[in-house]
């Protein structure tokens, strides 16, 4: 049998036995209850990430199932092709006002055109340029290319340059006749550019 | 209060053993044929009686070992030793060791106390025996009730140098024993008495002589004590000494307790001649005790004694230490297992988080790769959002040349005799505003104004018909206005009911103002 040392742990005053015992006990304790709280705080943590991510996943998909693949681009296509066949400001002038020309030199009809001030108009993210362009129109004097009547000449002209390629709404039309026939006429456009024109 | 006390004696050498049974024997001479023990019992006692040392130990009930040892050992240095020879001599299994002392410098003290207990008492018996006792250094002391005397509670106590109780003790630790009762002889006296052929209520006087020392006890059948006393003197070196402390007792218990003892019993050796000597000194009957209290007696009567006799010497903290080692044993090894288990938790948490953090590092990475394509999925949706409006206001919203189909309505609806002068079609807002304004030169001429009225209603039945629906304005006030800009022709307006809108002059000129989505 082993002699029982006189310095054993035993013999430590009570209050000190438990304190010592008291130590590794809440140790141990708030050891488990610490780790058990960082891995409840990084639970927490992967649940908020797993519904972030399945709430994005579920709007991803909600996105991707409105528009196709196909339909982005076939909007994007035709985006640019409208922007393309849109053209810029001076070009577009000079261009209408040159086939304005030409088709009531047609029509042996005399007009005097008139621009104001471009408006510029913002649709969706796109911007143009609308220029209200008027033409006063006449009867040719001494002219007898075209022996139709005024009123159809006009009607002809009003409606060959409302429905070209680029865009040129007829906002405004006023006639004026004489004893039989037109004798004056104010058309006002409003012409669509891609900027405006100078 | 009134104490009988005892010079400490030298010590003397020790009588030769008269008890042929508890002559020293070995494990292999061991004698389980003695008296009988509880099955439960399991022990070592031993005897330390005035330097001679003897031990018992009992296993389950059963002597599994005797032991004498045929030296005297007065120093209690030499304790040790001999605890770790009876352990070995009686094949003891435990870690617990009973005494039986007799001790040159044990003695007792008999005192009286008030009923009432407590700490009060506690201090008085404390500053009583520091008083009392006849050594050096702190006296350790024992307390058992007596017979009850006169007026007060009487307690009998057992003084012992604390010093000597703690190198015992220590002395047990060194063998490897627990040192858990430290019985005074005088204590187990009573047990013997209880032996004698004595009458229920009889008071005896027994004195056991042992080597120099003689305890003399006074008490009756049934336990009860009014006294013990350790005499340095016996009857076998000075029978007259002997029967003088015996008679002086026997006043002192007549006096304090009013009572008489009725005998006087001698254990150990006497001879008929001795024993008659004695009677001659004594008034009251002598006799031989029929027990043999050899040392093995007192080490047996040691066994069977609770330890928690009231004359034990071992204080209650002391016994109290092997329960209280097994509780911390176990308390340790509760805790030992809840740290062990709380290592593992924590450790298995650990590892559980670290997983944990892993996936939720992916999952960060999946959510940023998800946000950044949600955030791009945004900006295209905004973008082609933006787009078809765009596309369905510049391709899709481009408006027909309403202005020229007008005019080329007009010129089917309008009747041959109406004169147009002016026409005015422009865009306002959401609709089409429209001016009209002409002659019929017919009526001009004749003044026929329903001629006017049904032509104009002619023609505004047919604007508001299909495609136009033309819908005419009907409160315009009878003023001369001109027509819009393009006009020169002053006009006078008058209301009309053949048509909505239709306002016909007095002149023949008339003016319609309409509007159609």
């Amino acid at each position: 049998m082993k002699p029982v040392p006189s310095t054993s742990p035993f013999a430590l005053h009570p209050w000190v036995l438990r304190s010592l015992l008291m130590v590794p006990t809440i140790s141990a304790i708030v050891l488990v209850w610490h780790a058990t709280s960082r891995l409840d705080r990084v639970q927490r943590e992967m649940a908020e990430l797993e519904t972030q991510n399945g709430r994005l996943s579920r709007d991803i998909e909600s996105v991707e199932r409105e528009w196709m693949t196909g339909d982005i681009e076939a909007v994007k296509a035709r985006h640019d092709e409208v922007m393309t066949r849109m053209r810029g400001g001076t070009e577009l002038v000079s261009l209408w006002l040159q086939q304005a020309n030409e088709r009531a030199s047609q029509l042996s009809l005399e007009i005097v055109p008139r621009f104001e001030a471009p408006m510029v108009r913002t649709i969706g993210s796109t911007t143009v340029t609308l220029v209200p362009a008027t033409l006063d129109v006449r009867p040719a004097a001494g002219q007898d290319a075209d022996v139709r009547p005024v009123y159809q000449r006009l009607l002809d002209l009003c409606l060959q340059l409302s429905t070209q390629t680029n865009r040129a709404d007829l906002m405004q039309l006023s006639v004026q006749t004489g004893s039989n026939s037109v004798s004056r006429a104010t058309v006002s456009f409003s012409l669509w550019t891609k900027e405006a024109a100078q | 209060m009134l104490s009988l006390r005892n010079k400490p004696a030298a010590p003397a050498p020790a009588p030769a053993v008269a008890d042929a049974t508890t002559a020293p024997v070995g494990p292999g001479s061991a004698a389980p044929e003695g008296p009988k023990f509880p099955a439960s019992l399991t022990g070592l006692s031993i005897t330390w009686l005035n330097g001679r040392f003897a031990a018992i130990a009992v296993q389950r009930g059963v002597v599994t070992g005797r032991w004498v040892c045929p030296e005297t050992h007065d120093a209690a240095s030499d304790l040790a030793a001999l605890f770790r020879e009876a352990v070995t001599r009686t094949g003891h299994q435990g870690t617990t060791v009973q005494m039986v002392i007799a001790h040159p410098r044990l003695n007792q003290l008999w005192l009286e106390v008030p009923e009432t207990g407590g700490p009060a008492v506690q201090r008085f018996l404390q500053r009583q025996a520091q008083q009392a006792k006849s050594f050096e250094g702190p006296a350790a002391f024992s307390s058992q009730p007596t017979i009850t005397s006169k007026a007060n509670r009487g307690l009998l106590l057992h003084l012992l140098p604390q010093e000597l109780i703690g190198q015992i003790e220590r002395q047990a630790e060194a063998a490897g024993l627990i040192l858990t009762s430290l019985l005074p002889v005088g204590a187990l006296v009573q047990r013997h008495l209880a032996l004698l052929p004595l009458d229920k209520d009889e008071l005896a006087m027994l004195a056991v002589e042992l080597g120099p020392q003689t305890v003399l006890v006074v008490g009756r059948k049934n336990g009860e004590i009014c006294l013990a006393r350790t005499l340095n003197e016996g009857w076998t070196r000075n029978a007259a000494r002997f029967a003088a402390e015996v008679n002086r007792t026997s006043h002192f218990v007549g006096q304090q307790f009013g009572l008489n003892p009725a005998s006087v019993w001698l254990s150990g050796a006497v001879s008929p001649d001795l024993l008659g000597e004695l009677q001659r000194d004594f008034p009251l009957p002598v006799r031989t005790s029929p027990v043999e209290a050899s040392e093995g007696w007192w080490a047996e009567e040691s066994l069977r004694s609770p330890v928690v006799h009231p004359a034990n010497l071992v204080g209650r903290e002391r016994l109290a230490e092997p329960k209280r080692r097994r509780m911390l044993l176990v308390t340790l090894a509760v805790v030992a297992l809840l740290v062990m288990a709380s290592a593992a938790v924590v450790v298995g948490f650990h590892f559980l988080r670290v997983k944990e953090q892993r996936s939720s590092e992916k999952m960060k990475q999946s959510v940023a790769q998800l946000s950044k394509r949600f955030q791009e999925l945004t900006v295209t949706q905004a973008q082609l959002t933006n787009y078809q409006a765009f596309i369905r206001e510049a391709v899709d919203g481009r408006p027909p040349p309403v202005p020229a189909w007008f005019l080329g309505h007009l010129g089917d609806v309008i009747g041959p005799e109406l004169l147009v002068t002016n026409l005015v079609v422009r865009a306002s807002g959401d609709h089409w505003r429209v001016e009209l304004a002409g002659r019929l030169p017919e009526v001009r001429k004749s003044g026929d104004s329903n001629r006017l009225a049904a032509a104009l209603g002619g023609l505004t039945n047919r604007l508001a018909r299909g495609p136009f629906h033309v819908r005419f304005l009907t409160d315009a006030a009878p003023a001369p206005n001109p027509v819009g800009a393009l006009n020169a022709i002053s006009l006078y307006w008058i209301k009309r009911g053949t048509a909505p809108g239709a306002t016909t002059p007095v002149t023949g000129d008339f003016r319609l103002d309409g509007r159609f989505p």
